[in-house]
């Protein structure tokens, strides 16, 4: 087996002034090609790891302890310069809203260029290069396009927009926040599919984060469930979802109301809401929420025990069904 | 008793451009009492102008809205709060939606002496009965919107419809802003005070997996027009008309996992712009199966088969 794209281990962020733990201790890989996805609700963290990989946690906000290891390079260690030779080509993201992202008083051309120009030297070739760039995830009449403001798109094809912006420099891995959440659910499938398309030919890793489980179900290869700034259980999808062995994570799917139930069967909720990660301390972060919580629970933190097909941070799991 | 719809439309004029928005385009539907009719659509289908027409908050531009046969009025301030004493809304957002600089029992309280339902001396009673209705825990009361989670204040806001002791409640995406674990809650909430207070429900949403959980009958909106209805038995296992199949086919699910092709299965192009509606059916620019007639003749609902009606004249 080949070595991981990205492996993090360990990982903790926390506020700076008056430190409070917004995420724990966290550890997972990403292989070459792979895609994986995050699933966590507000506050669990899943943010924040992503943005931490690429040096871009918000004011006040740093890694406390761990270790971000991308292609060889530990990124927690790495000076700004090279992270900012590192992002949009090597890691490049995607937000959750493209109208805020882009800048609203540039046209789409320049916009599109100055993420060449801050890699590389423009040259003759370079306007053809982002048309084509462009024209690969569908945007219409690009010659019109290169000349247009982002208002004048709608909120799927400015999406479009910057995922031709994330894609332009080749990068390994794609960083994907929610790009979808924003959009129809006609369009947010067309973009789905884009992604999903450009990541096989491309052979490109992706982290996909989400808060819907249902978006990420034939999109990726893996799943890491976040529950407030703890990985509380990971693996493939089939295992995820066919087999989920965290407390959390098979009370989240049986939140979901399913295509398939005919009987319409009163939707299991998990009741309370999620602790906020600093308040955790030494316990299962879910034992308050849990219906299998026994005093073992807080009397310690579980560990993520097990492999990369498979792994869950609890002392009762649901058991193999 | 029931909520009559018919041949409502909406058009908002654009002062700046001098435009003319269609936001609803002749949608007729009743809602019969105790039924949940599901109103599912993308963004722009008019979902939320239909559930703002329907409270008295929007003035149809032609059609009419009645309910118990008398037509909804915005026209007489005692008319509109009559109307209210029957029909409420809830809105999407809890948090915009809610006073940040007023205790929730005050929110309710001042609900409640608006209809004047409730002798003074007795609202304080009243707020509690209706926290308790809406499970949550009385002491609440003296806390400020921004001390609630997003699924308690939902329920504040659920409780303050319900102080009008309303009929009819319009849900418009009560659940959408709400973390995933927390919106079976209130799923399940609004069910039960379906059944115990016999009330009937809009739910409006762009969600059919919760549109399909809760509904009776559902209503597929699409360039403020309704292009399918029927039982929510028929609309999910028995689609009709090309946008619901592709409705249905994009909704995210997790019974099907670890299959790409299921990506591939999507709707070309973008919703039309309301301001220049297109020519015949207004789904014909996207539709796999139009023909070229209907770019020339709008198709009016027929009815399929014990009141499942489609506007489509290919199926």
């Amino acid at each position: 087996m080949s070595n991981p794209l990205l492996s993090v281990s360990g990982l903790g962020i926390s506020t700076v002034q008056d430190p409070r733990t917004l995420v724990n201790s966290v550890s997972f890989e990403i292989m070459p090609g792979e895609a994986v996805g995050v699933v966590g609700e507000s506050g669990s963290g899943k943010t924040l790891t992503a943005l931490s990989i690429l040096g871009l946690l918000p004011r006040g906000v740093a890694t406390s302890s761990g270790s971000i290891n991308f292609d060889g390079v530990d990124l927690t260690k790495a000076s700004s310069e090279n992270m900012q030779n590192l992002r949009g080509s090597a890691i490049s993201m995607v937000y959750q809203d493209p109208m805020t992202a882009l800048n609203p008083v540039m046209k789409l051309g320049r916009q599109l260029l100055e993420v060449i120009e801050s890699h590389e030297k423009l040259e003759n070739g370079s306007i053809a290069r982002v048309e084509a760039a462009l024209r690969e995830v569908g945007i219409p009449q690009v010659e019109r396009a290169m000349e247009s403001y982002p208002h004048e798109f709608s909120g799927g094809m400015r999406q479009r927009v910057m995922i031709a912006m994330a894609l332009l420099l080749s990068p390994k891995l794609l960083i994907a926040d929610e790009p979808t959440t924003a959009l129809d659910v006609t369009i947010q499938q067309q973009i789905l599919a884009l992604v999903s398309e450009e990541r096989r030919k491309r052979n490109m890793s992706m982290l996909w984060i989400t808060h819907d489980l249902g978006v990420v179900a034939n999109l990726v290869d893996r799943l890491i469930v976040m529950y407030a700034g703890n990985i509380v259980e990971s693996g493939t999808v089939s295992e995820i979802f066919n087999n989920p062995q965290h407390p959390y994570t098979h009370g989240l799917l049986s939140s979901l109301p399913s295509r398939n139930d005919k009987s319409r069967r009163r939707l299991t909720s998990i009741p309370g809401v999620p602790q906020k990660p600093w308040l955790v301390g030494n316990t299962c972060a879910f034992a308050p929420r849990c219906f299998k919580a026994t005093a073992e629970c807080t009397a310690s933190a579980p560990e993520l025990i097990g492999k990369l097909e498979k792994a869950v941070a609890c002392f009762h799991p649901m058991g193999d069904k | 008793m029931s909520l009559e719809l018919k041949d409502v439309e909406k058009r908002y004029l654009n002062r700046a451009s001098g435009t003319v928005i269609n936001a609803l385009n002749g949608v007729s539907v009743k809602v019969e009492v105790g039924q949940t009719l599901g109103i599912v659509g993308e963004s722009g289908c008019g979902k939320s102008t239909l559930a703002r027409a329907v409270v008295g908050l929007e003035d149809p531009s032609a059609g009419s809205i009645t309910w118990d046969g008398q037509p909804v009025d915005n026209k007489s301030k005692d008319r509109l709060k009559s109307h209210h004493s029957k029909v409420q809304l809830v809105f999407q957002d809890p948090y915009s939606s809610l006073n940040p600089r007023q205790q929730i029992g005050d929110s309710i309280s001042e609900a409640i002496g608006v209809h004047g339902l409730v002798a003074k001396d007795n609202i304080a009673d009243r707020v509690v009965e209706l926290l308790q209705l809406v499970g949550l825990d009385p002491d609440l009361k003296s806390r400020y919107p921004h001390q609630l989670s997003g699924g308690q204040r939902q329920r504040v806001c659920i409780a303050r419809a319900l102080s009008a002791e309303p009929k009819l409640l319009v849900l418009d995406e009560p659940v959408s802003a709400l973390d995933v674990s927390v919106r079976a809650e209130v799923m399940n909430l609004l069910i039960d005070l379906r059944k115990n207070l016999g009330l009937t429900y809009i739910f409006i949403s762009h969600d059919l997996a919760m549109i399909r959980y809760i509904s009776d009958v559902i209503a597929v909106m699409y360039l403020g027009k309704i292009v399918e209805f029927g039982t929510w038995e028929e609309i999910i296992e028995n689609p009709v008309h090309p946008y619901t199949k592709a409705l249905i086919a994009a909704m995210p699910d997790h019974s099907i996992i670890g299959d790409p092709t299921m990506l591939t299965r999507t709707l070309e192009g973008e919703v039309p712009d309301p301001v220049n509606l297109p020519s015949g059916c207004s789904f014909h620019s996207r539709c796999s199966i139009a023909v070229p007639s209907c770019s020339v003749t709008a198709p009016s609902l027929r009815n399929l088969s014990n009141g499942h009606l489609v506007a489509c004249s290919e199926v």
